[in-house]
Parts: structure tokens; sequence; C-alpha cells
């Protein structure tokens, strides 16, 4: 009786606080043009949207949040979203979505986009998150992360989600010249040349180099009397990006272009802990080019294509002697899509997809494997008015993957949008995805430690949700989320007990169920966004999903803390999970719950001469995340024991300067 | 049982005050309202007079709902507002305002303001590729930007300033 009381004055008083309508909006008579154009309407209030966000619970996290947090890799950022989770080896970065995060899965389950154009590569399908990823943050305009099923409108991939990163124009980037200095011999130089001519001819031109000497690293699964637990001089970074724009009405295309290489400390597959050599180098040329044409006032056509060769070589140190192995993909796409709202109370949307991987080429010792894959794609969706407060979207996609095998699956989704309050949104969302096995999973085999599969059949996801918006007033809204994913046909890396060869075979079912919320406030001049979420990902056999945190929490405030200089907070909390066992039905070591917290200092010296200080990892915490059973090869042997975690760095300094020049 | 009737019957009361709590949130038509301002504040006109007129039309809209034009009218009284009956009375105005309901009329709104000059603002996306000067668009997360053709402004015998040029999403 009481629960039902406290939620009816819940209830009651969400509805009086939630007229939003009237006064107190952050903008007058005087309010410039530049400031005009930051507010953001939550979703709740307005009618203003594109097709994709009507039938989903997208997150944005804009520009001005990722230069007031220090942001310099898009991991870095994605740990903020609501229902996100990063993970780091020392090699790569890789993402946890609602939880579902394996170690070592290249983040394969998650759409990467730029622009609206894929970034996952064909052999490993990865997304890449880290500082791996292609573009600099300094460019960015936004990021937009749909949680849940996206096959309807991407095709195999998006089973997990789907992010959209997009860049600045030439006009909105303007001259800048960046540079920043770290501990660990860090050094971050950039330039960018952005303008917009008189006829509206937009273009945009950026370079940006890192390095990092890395820290010399302790491995305590090595500990031993008179043996060496430490990585020296393998924790180094090598990055390179080139960006290149033009832009004019309807029409962009963009040269995405960036190398990076990064030491392998910690002796994973088995290879020496400490002997120089050991690095992962990775390298992409990408050309992007879209037109959007509007036919009528009703109607848009839009086309897009993609052109990208993606390289891999690994060196790896064993007793000294380098073992070398490396992949080259070649990927060929475009998309043709027709959006309309010809029809009364319908918004349609009809396209086809096309993308070849003429290319997949994986080499090593005694590997040499090289299938190109087709793909064509047919989907349609309308968002159907019915009447002021209700819409239905019904969403349909056809996928066709071919290579040595044939992937075929139809992918629905279903979602009711009710607006009962001018300030309420309530999303129920059903849909389904999939996710062919990609060439790593395949094709990949090594003489005494891998074989390949290429009898695997594709992952297929259920997921259905029920999601909140509340406008609660003056830039506040609370978003919450309840939701079960039920996939079946898991891929996982497993060891055949009986040759002692890793294999990646269909492992059977996996229930991912969780609820999260997050809160986005203003108190005065603060600006508040916290979130928590709560997460089980279980496997058929009962077992948990190694890496699968119990909770998630976040917070991060921005408020001015002195005349001119503002500080921008952030606490993440990684709640308890299960370490790799090797094996997804065999419960993993458990690791306990951990937080971190940044902090960023932001000024400016003169008018066109801004700085920055972040102090990563402020409490100088110890804390790990989950590594996959790759970093326990050497054991039994030179390690002692199994390393079930990577430890993350700890307390770090870096100093920034941006000009514009 | 009678928990989740107790529940059921307290989410009815919510939907129902809900629907009584106001119409739509009028945030998005103060944002929208502010720009039309500063689009006029940004736009030079061959002969400039005291005045500037901000006409939008008068049908496909039910009388009650609070528009655009009247957020115009209650904030920048240095404008004066008209509703137009048909789209030939735009030629007489200097600015010419299509709701997103009236995506339909942008061609005969194009052809009654024709080499006059009229500055057309389409709230709607596809609006400016078409022939409307400027346009308001969703630019992602909840914002509003706006597209600029700058061969219609030019046509049309109006100015636009650099700032709205740098500062549009797209320029055709």
């Amino acid at each position: 009786m009481a629960r039902s009381v406290g939620l009816g004055i819940v209830l009651v008083a969400s509805v009086i606080f939630a007229d939003g309508s009237r006064g107190e909006t952050a903008f007058e008579r005087q309010t410039s043009l530049e400031d005009l154009l930051e507010i953001q309407v939550s979703s709740a209030a307005r009618r203003l949207q594109s097709p994709s966000e009507a039938p989903s619970m997208v997150s944005v996290v804009t520009a001005s949040e990722i230069h007031r947090f220090g942001w310099r890799s898009l991991g870095e950022a994605l740990a903020s979203f609501r229902g996100l989770s990063t993970t780091y080896d020392r090699s790569y970065t890789y993402l946890g979505v609602r939880g579902f995060g394996r170690p070592g899965d290249y983040t394969s389950r998650v759409l990467l986009m730029i622009d609206g154009h894929p970034v996952n590569d064909g052999v490993y399908d990865q997304a890449p998150i880290g500082p791996e990823f292609p573009l600099d943050m300094e460019l960015v305009d936004r990021i937009e992360f749909v949680p849940g099923a996206g096959s309807v409108m991407y095709g195999g991939n998006a089973v997990l989600g789907v992010i959209n990163v997009v860049t600045k124009t030439g006009a909105g980037n303007g001259r800048k010249i960046n540079a920043s200095l770290g501990d660990g011999g860090a050094l971050h130089a950039g330039i960018s040349a952005g303008w917009r001519d008189d006829d509206g001819r937009d273009g945009l031109l950026a370079y940006s180099r890192e390095r990092n000497r890395g820290r010399d690293l302790y491995f305590e699964s090595y500990e031993a009397a008179g043996a060496n637990a430490w990585s020296r001089g393998l924790d180094f970074e090598r990055n390179e990006r080139l960006f290149a724009q033009l832009r004019q009405g309807g029409f962009a295309a963009a040269l995405v272009a960036n190398q990076r290489t990064k030491g392998v400390p910690g002796g994973p597959y088995g290879i020496d802990l400490n002997t120089p050599g050991s690095q992962v180098m990775d390298r992409r040329w990408q050309l992007n080019l879209r037109y959007e044409h509007a036919m009528s006032a009703d109607t848009t056509l839009q086309w897009r294509a993609h052109a990208m060769d993606v390289r891999y070589n690994g060196e790896w140190m064993y007793s000294g002697v380098s073992q070398p192995d490396g992949m080259v993909t070649t990927s060929l796409g475009g998309e043709l899509s027709v959006a309309s709202s010809a029809i009364r109370g319908h918004t349609l949307l009809a396209g086809i997809s096309l993308r070849r991987d003429g290319q997949r080429h994986q080499f090593a010792a005694s590997l040499d494997a090289d299938t190109p894959r087709r793909a064509v794609g047919l989907f349609a969706q309308d968002d159907i008015a019915l009447g002021e407060r209700v819409t239905l979207s019904a969403g349909l996609r056809h996928d066709e993957v071919r290579g040595i095998r044939d992937y075929r699956h139809l992918s629905p989704r279903l979602a009711l949008i009710l607006k009962p309050a001018a300030t309420t949104v309530v999303k129920l969302i059903s849909g389904s995805a999939f996710r062919p096995p990609n060439a790593y999973e395949t094709d990949y085999a090594f003489t005494g430690t891998n074989a390949a599969n290429p009898n695997l059949k594709s992952e297929v996801a259920q997921t259905n949700e029920l999601g909140l918006i509340q406008d609660l007033g003056t830039d506040s809204s609370l978003s919450a989320s309840l939701y079960r994913t039920q996939m079946r046909d898991l891929i996982s890396i497993e060891r055949d007990p009986a040759t002692n060869l890793q294999q990646h075979h269909n492992v059977g079912r996996v229930d991912a169920r969780g609820l999260e919320f997050e809160l986005k406030t203003r108190l005065g001049p603060v600006g508040l966004r916290g979130g928590a979420s709560w997460q089980r990902v279980r496997h058929e056999s009962g077992v948990d999903l190694a890496n699968t945190p119990a909770q998630l929490a976040k917070l991060l405030a921005d408020a001015p803390v002195a005349p001119g200089v503002r500080l921008g907070w952030e606490t993440y909390y990684l709640g308890a999970r299960t370490a790799d066992s090797g094996a997804v039905a065999t419960t993993g070591e458990r690791v306990g719950g951990s937080s971190v917290s940044h902090a960023t200092l932001s000024g400016s010296l003169a008018r066109d001469l801004e700085w920055q200080a972040r102090v990563s990892n402020v409490f100088d915490r110890r804390y790990g995340n989950v590594a996959g059973t790759e970093f326990s090869s050497n054991f039994p042997g030179v390690q002692q024991g199994p390393m079930t975690q990577v430890l993350q760095d700890r307390r770090g300094l870096s100093l920034r300067l941006r000009w514009a020049y | 049982m009678k928990q989740v009737l107790r529940v059921a019957a307290l989410m009815l009361l919510w939907l129902v005050l809900g629907s009584a709590a106001g119409a739509e949130s009028s945030t998005e038509i103060r944002l929208k309202a502010s720009f039309v301002f500063n689009f006029v504040q940004f736009t030079q006109w061959p002969e400039q007079t005291g005045e500037i007129t901000v006409c939008s039309l008068a049908t496909d809209r039910p009388e009650a709902e609070f528009d655009v034009l009247d957020e115009l009218r209650s904030r920048y009284p240095a404008l004066v507002t008209r509703r137009v009956r048909t789209t030939g009375e735009f030629g007489t105005c200097h600015v010419a305002l299509l709701e997103a309901t009236q995506a339909a009329h942008l061609s005969s709104v194009l052809a009654a303001t024709a080499g006059r000059p009229v500055l057309v603002i389409a709230d709607f996306e596809s609006g400016v590729p078409l022939g409307a000067a400027l346009g308001l668009v969703a630019t992602g997360g909840g914002r509003i930007g706006f597209d600029v053709n700058l061969a219609a402004a030019r046509k049309a015998g109006l100015l636009l300033s650099s700032r709205l040029l740098q500062l549009a999403r797209r320029v055709y």
C-alpha cells in the first residue's frame, strides 16, 4: 500500500513539475546564433527529429562535452555513455554494451560509423574505439549511440548497438593548432584548417601525431625469485591521423587515414614478457562519399559510398625471434535510400545497401587465407502517427551475406512510441538482429594453437526494451530503460581439450537483462550527468559471461571554479565481474568492483589561446580490466599464476594548449 | 493482482493528468522564433524600410495552436507579423515563413515571391535545397541548426551576412 502511494506521489509530482514549457529556458532575446545552435531540446519536447531517432533510446555527447572533459580518444568519451564500459588490455580497447563485452571479442557486435559510413573492417568486423580510432577527437561534432538491435537499418554487425561519430564542418572547426604534453613522455600535436568560402564551399584539413613512450610495467603473475616480471619499454604508442573533407550543399567527400603502432606488454599469447619488438600496427585509408538530394518537399534521396583499405601487422617475439602475422582487407560499399513523408501520417524510409569485402587476407607463418565476402541488404521502415500521442514504427531488413558459406537473415523491428504528456515519452521496442561470423572466426588457423571453423552459424539476438524519457524542466531530463536481449548461437573461442587447439564455436544461448537510469540536470552553474545500471548476462549453462559488471555507475559534473576556469569531473564505478576462464560454461574468478575519477581544468590565456590540465585517475587507484586468457598462456611455465586482469594507468597529468590561429 | 491494479490505476491517472498539463511544450517554438529573429537581423533587404514584415500562411492550421509566428509576435514587437490567406500575398512581405506542415505550399510560395526581395524561411529539411533561402534543420542530439541557399538569396536580391554562411550546417 505504502509503495503504491509512494509511486503515486512520484507520478503526480513529475507531472506537476514537468511543465517545462514556459519561462526559465536558456535563451532570451539577446541570445546569439552560436548559443542557439547549442541548445538541446529534449526528446520529449521536440517534434523535429530524424527517422532513426524515433524508435530508439539514443544517447548523444557533443563537442563541448568532449572538450570540457578533456577526452582524447573515442573510448574515453564512450565510457561516459549510458550502458557502455570500456576494457583495455594495453593493446586495444574493447567496448562493453549493457554488460556484454567479452575479452578479446574485438567489439564486433557494435557497428561503428563516421558520418554514417561504416568503419568496421572486413576481417575482424572490429569497431576500433581506443586511440586506434581513425579520427582525432578535435574534429568530432557529436557522438550518437543507439543501443539494441540495429540490423533493421544496418544489417549484420549491429547486434548490440550502433555508434555514429559525426564530424565538424570546416566552418565549425576553424583553424586550430593543439599540443599536449603528458607523463610517460606523451606528446601530441595537431593542426587543422577549416574554411567556408563566399560560395558556401566548405573544407577541412587536419593532421595530428602523437607518441607515448609509456611506462615500464610490472606483472605480478610473473613474480618469482630471480625472475623478471617487468615489461620494459613495451607500452609505447605512436599514432598519426589525417583527415580531409569537402562539402557543398548536400554533397560531402572525406578522406580518413590513420596509422597506429602499439607495443605489447604483459606477454599475451605466450610471447616473451620483456623482449623488445612485440608490437601491433594498424593502418587505414578510407574514402567516404555521400549525397543528399531533395526530390520534392517531402521526399529526399540519399546516396552513400565508402572504400576502405585496412591493414594490420603484428610482430610477436618468441624466445627472441619475431613471429609476424598480419591482415589486409579492402572493402567497397554503398547505399541508396529514400525518405518520404508524402503520405499523411507516415514517415517512410526504404533502401538498398551493398558491401563487398574483396580481400580478407590473413597471414602468418602457417596461415594464408583470403576469402572475399559480399553482402546485400534491403530495408524499409515506416513511422506511423496514430493520433497526436502515439507513433508506431515498423521496420524490416533482409540481408544476404555470401562468402565460403552463405548467411541470410530477416531483421524486423517494431516500436511503439507514446507521449502521454508533453514532457514524457515512453518507448516499447522489440527487434531482431544478427551477426554472421567474421573471417577471423572462420578462417584463422595456426599450427599448434588455432584451428579454423568454416561451419559457424550466425549469432541471432532478439532485444526487447521499455524506455522512458521524462523532461523535468530547465535542462533536466531523466532517461530509464529496462531491457532484455536473448541471443542464440553465441560465437566464442574455446580450447578443445583433446587437441589443445583454440577454435571458434557456436556455444549456445545467452540471456542479457538490465535496467539503466540516467539523469541530466543543471544546479545553478553546475551541469550534472549521472547514471546507474544493473545488468546480468547469463549463458544457458547458468554461468555468467566474463567481464560483465553487475553494476555500473557514472557521475559527470562540470562547473566554473574560478573566473574563466572550468572544471570537468568524472567518476566511474565498475562493479564486480568474473574473469575469463577460457570456456563460456566455466565460471571465471571473481574480480571486485573499482572506481576511477578524472578531473579536467580548462581556461584561456588569451582570446585565442586555451589551456587545459587533465589529471586522470585522480585518486591514484590501482585497478585492472579483465584480460583474455591469452594473458595466461605462459602459465604454467615462466608465469607463476594466471593473469586475470591487466592493470590500468595510475594517476597521470597532461597539459594542453589550443591556439585558434 | 491488487497491486497491479493499483499501479495501473495510478498510471491511468497520470496519463489523464498529463494530457491536462498543457499542449506541446513550446521550448522548440521559442528556439525557432529566436532563430527567425536572428535571420532577420543578419539579412539585408535592398530597400531597408523601418519595420520588417514576417508573414505566415493562415491555412492548414488549427486556430488554437500556438506557432512560431505567435511567438514572434509576443516576443519581438519590432517585427510586424501577418497571417496571409493565399501564397500570392507573400509578395508583399519581407519574410515568408513556412511551417513544417506547410511543405506542400513551398513551390507556390517560391513562384509568388520569385524575383522579389522576400526571405523565404522553411521549417522543414528539404526546403532549402528546393529553393528557400533559409531553413531550420535538426542537427542531432535535440539541437536545431539551419541551412542556407545562397543562389536563392542572391536571386531575391537579399544580402546574407557572412556570419549566417559560416554558422550554417550546409550551404547550397
